[in-house]
């Protein structure tokens, strides 16, 4: 069993609905994606965020618009469509469920040692 | 010192170092290559290299010159290799779990797979463990294979190691030994293979049918839309077809190639078994033996291993050649060239020296009748199943066999029969003309009148053929016969001033009787006529005075088209074979002479 498989695996499922989340709370430029997850201390690399976004945009979860910015040619900046509001609230569900459930049984692991 | 070139990223300007940009260049590469299976894999790139170019530009505004190597590799450490998203948890699709990371990680690279050698775990040249890779086997597997067919079959995997060394790169960035290991070859990728690429082809024609779209509603909106999209189907359509037709005429041309080189391979084989016996009758022991075989095998190898060079690199997939391997196969061919020509140069020359005749007289028996008979000895000499020099040269066993004899037959001085070798040689001098004139073994045989002349002389294996011939001079008295035999006279060859007597036509069809005799008088020689022809030629003779005769070109063939349909039906094919081999037999001795 490799422990980094299974630590990515795990960081998988949350990222998703970690970035979901940065981008619910308002629209958000991948720049500002990547700035606020490395202040929660949860790395990811810029390479691996454009495709992640480009895909939830093609599942219609995420919708664009191009912002002039200050320095230079338009950007993208991402918000949330009515289906990705629905998606997060079914992640968003299954997350508590899921932080119940492993909390409840790592305490009792650990009053049982 | 360093160049500074100025770049398009994204619609900005960026001025950067000459070997950043070539960093730049083969990181954006690799990102390319990386998604292009996946699903706007454009739109990826094009944000990537739009965040790129942002902080290039930002780095600009603050001060700096250009962007040097460091800046390139600050943003590469930043955006993540295709190495990195290998570990990185994003990167699958959602919703499939991946047992590893390797598996995941070659669903992004392209369902292409490549044959490069694995430099990293070469033991020579990396070709077993490139193999091993591509067919995801141990490559021990292959080494102890490579090594059973370099035993097993005379040096045969040394030489497929060497061609797949030279015709395969090395797998040396990091691109490119993804493509190495590639995905499983199954029915599903290869089918993706060709989507993929169907798809990418048909974008680009989309993107000309948008084109063709724009144009037209820019030029007036009397087209309309309606066109615009006639058009672009249209141009869909088409691009479908080109690419389904291309498809096809690659497959079709690596045919042709394959079937092209396997022909040349057994031309050669063919080509070298049948030289083979001559090579040493021919070529003379000291340098002409030692080129002929580096000539031929580079002159035909040459070609041939290029061809399956070109082949390997085909049915794997590399599109890059290997400019010095080029170069050396040329440089290889050219040697081949330079020693054939040397080589050819060299017999030339020894064929240089005059013919050089040695003369023999034949003690002949005076026949009684006063008719001499000349026929071919019965010997096994037939020449009809090699042909090398005309028909002329044979090997047999120890004894290397020449059928070149030639016959004159002409008025004797004298008042009796006499008969005349001629052995003639070639040769690079004189001396050595004449010794192998003298080295040529020939001896007529007399029984009563009938002069028995074999069919071929023999000159010891261990010599050369340098054109040895033999012309043997009949001489008749006047107011004697001679008769040659039917096979005799197709046998040997006959002097012009025989040939060109009208009786003696191969064309004619007089000749249903075996034999011709002839017999000399004062003026010239006088033709014998069997009875029942005699008979037809009386009732023919004014018809033969206008058409008899005489000159070389005038086929004198009237005489019997007249005599009889039957004759004319028996005897149809075999003049026609018969003028056959006359015309081939001219033409070819006119070459060799």
């Amino acid at each position: 069993m490799n422990i980094d498989n299974t630590q990515s695996q795990m960081r998988k499922g949350v990222l998703e609905f970690c970035i979901l989340s940065i981008i619910k709370q308002g629209e958000a430029y991948p720049s500002d994606i990547i700035e606020k997850m490395k202040e929660a201390k949860l790395d990811i690399l810029e390479g691996t965020l454009y495709p992640l976004l480009t895909r939830l945009k093609n599942a219609e979860l995420l919708t664009y618009r191009w912002v002039e910015s200050s320095s230079g040619p338009p950007r993208k900046y991402f918000s949330m469509t009515e289906k990705g509001e629905a998606f997060y609230l079914d992640l968003e569900a299954t997350w508590n469920e899921l932080a119940n459930a492993v909390h409840q049984l790592t305490q009792q692991n650990n009053t049982i040692q | 010192m360093k160049k500074i070139i100025n770049i398009n990223l994204s619609s900005r300007l960026i001025p950067i170092e000459d070997s950043a940009y070539e960093i730049l260049r083969q990181y954006l590469d690799s990102l390319k290559r990386y998604f292009s299976q996946e699903e706007g894999a454009e739109e990826i790139v094009g944000d990537i290299e739009s965040r790129i170019a942002e902080v290039f530009q930002d780095k600009i505004r603050k001060g700096a010159h250009c962007i040097t190597d460091e800046d390139v590799l600050a943003i590469k450490t930043s955006m993540g290799t295709p190495e990195q998203f290998e570990d990185e948890p994003l990167n699958s699709n959602t919703g499939k779990s991946e047992p590893s990371g390797a598996e995941s990680y070659a669903r992004y690279i392209r369902p292409r797979k490549r044959f490069y050698r694995d430099g990293d775990n070469k033991v020579l040249g990396g070709v077993c463990s490139g193999l091993g890779a591509y067919f995801n086997v141990d490559p021990v597997v292959f080494r102890i294979l490579f090594a059973i067919m370099a035993i097993g079959l005379w040096g045969g995997g040394i030489l497929l190691y060497f061609i797949l060394w030279f015709a395969t790169p090395e797998a040396s960035t990091a691109a490119e030994k993804l493509e190495m290991r590639g995905e499983r070859v199954d029915l599903n990728n290869i089918k993706a293979t060709v989507q993929e690429e169907m798809n990418s082809f048909r974008s680009r024609m989309e993107k000309m049918g948008d084109d063709v779209k724009n144009f037209s509603e820019g030029r007036g909106k009397q087209f309309g839309k309606d066109a615009g999209s006639a058009i672009e189907s249209f141009f869909r359509g088409l691009a479908n077809a080109i690419a389904f037709i291309a498809k096809g005429f690659f497959v079709f041309l690596a045919v042709v190639l394959l079937f092209i080189s396997v022909v040349g391979l057994i031309v050669a084989a063919i080509f070298s078994a049948a030289l083979f016996p001559i090579k040493d009758l021919v070529f003379d022991a000291g340098t002409q033996s030692m080129l002929f075989w580096p000539a031929l095998t580079l002159v035909i190898g040459i070609p041939i291993l290029a061809l399956i060079m070109f082949l390997v690199r085909k049915m794997v997939g590399i599109r890059q050649t290997n400019k010095y391997a080029g170069y050396t196969l040329g440089f290889l061919w050219l040697l081949g060239v330079i020693f054939s020509v040397w080589l050819a140069v060299s017999v030339t020359r020894d064929f240089s020296a005059g013919r050089i005749s040695e003369h023999d007289d034949f003690r002949i028996t005076q026949p009684t009748s006063g008719k001499l008979v000349i026929r071919k000895a019965e010997d096994l000499f037939e020449m009809d199943d090699l042909n090398i020099f005309d028909g002329h040269l044979r090997v047999v066993d120890d004894t290397a066999i020449i059928g070149d004899i030639s016959l004159d037959i002409r008025r004797s001085p004298t008042d009796s029969f006499a008969v005349r070798i001629e052995k003639s040689s070639r040769g690079r001098t004189v001396a050595q003309a004449k010794t192998l004139a003298r080295q040529i073994q020939y001896h007529l045989q007399q029984q009563d009148s009938v002069l028995f002349i074999p069919s071929g002389f023999s000159i010891p294996r261990n010599s050369l053929y340098r054109n040895q011939r033999i012309e043997i001079t009949v001489l008749v008295p006047v107011g004697k016969s001679i008769v040659v035999d039917r096979e005799a006279r197709n046998h040997f060859h006959f002097r012009r001033n025989w040939r060109n007597e009208w009786w003696d036509d191969r064309d004619n069809e007089w000749d249903n009787n075996d034999q011709i005799d002839v017999k000399m008088n004062e003026d010239g020689w006088e033709r014998k006529v069997p009875q029942e022809e005699q008979q037809q030629k009386s009732q023919q003779d004014s018809l033969h005075q206008h058409y008899r005769y005489k000159g070389p070109e005038q086929p004198a063939s009237t005489p019997v088209e007249d005599s009889s349909e039957k004759e004319k039906k028996q005897s149809g094919s075999t003049t026609a074979v018969r003028l056959a081999s006359f015309l081939f037999e001219s033409t070819f001795s006119n070459i060799a002479q």
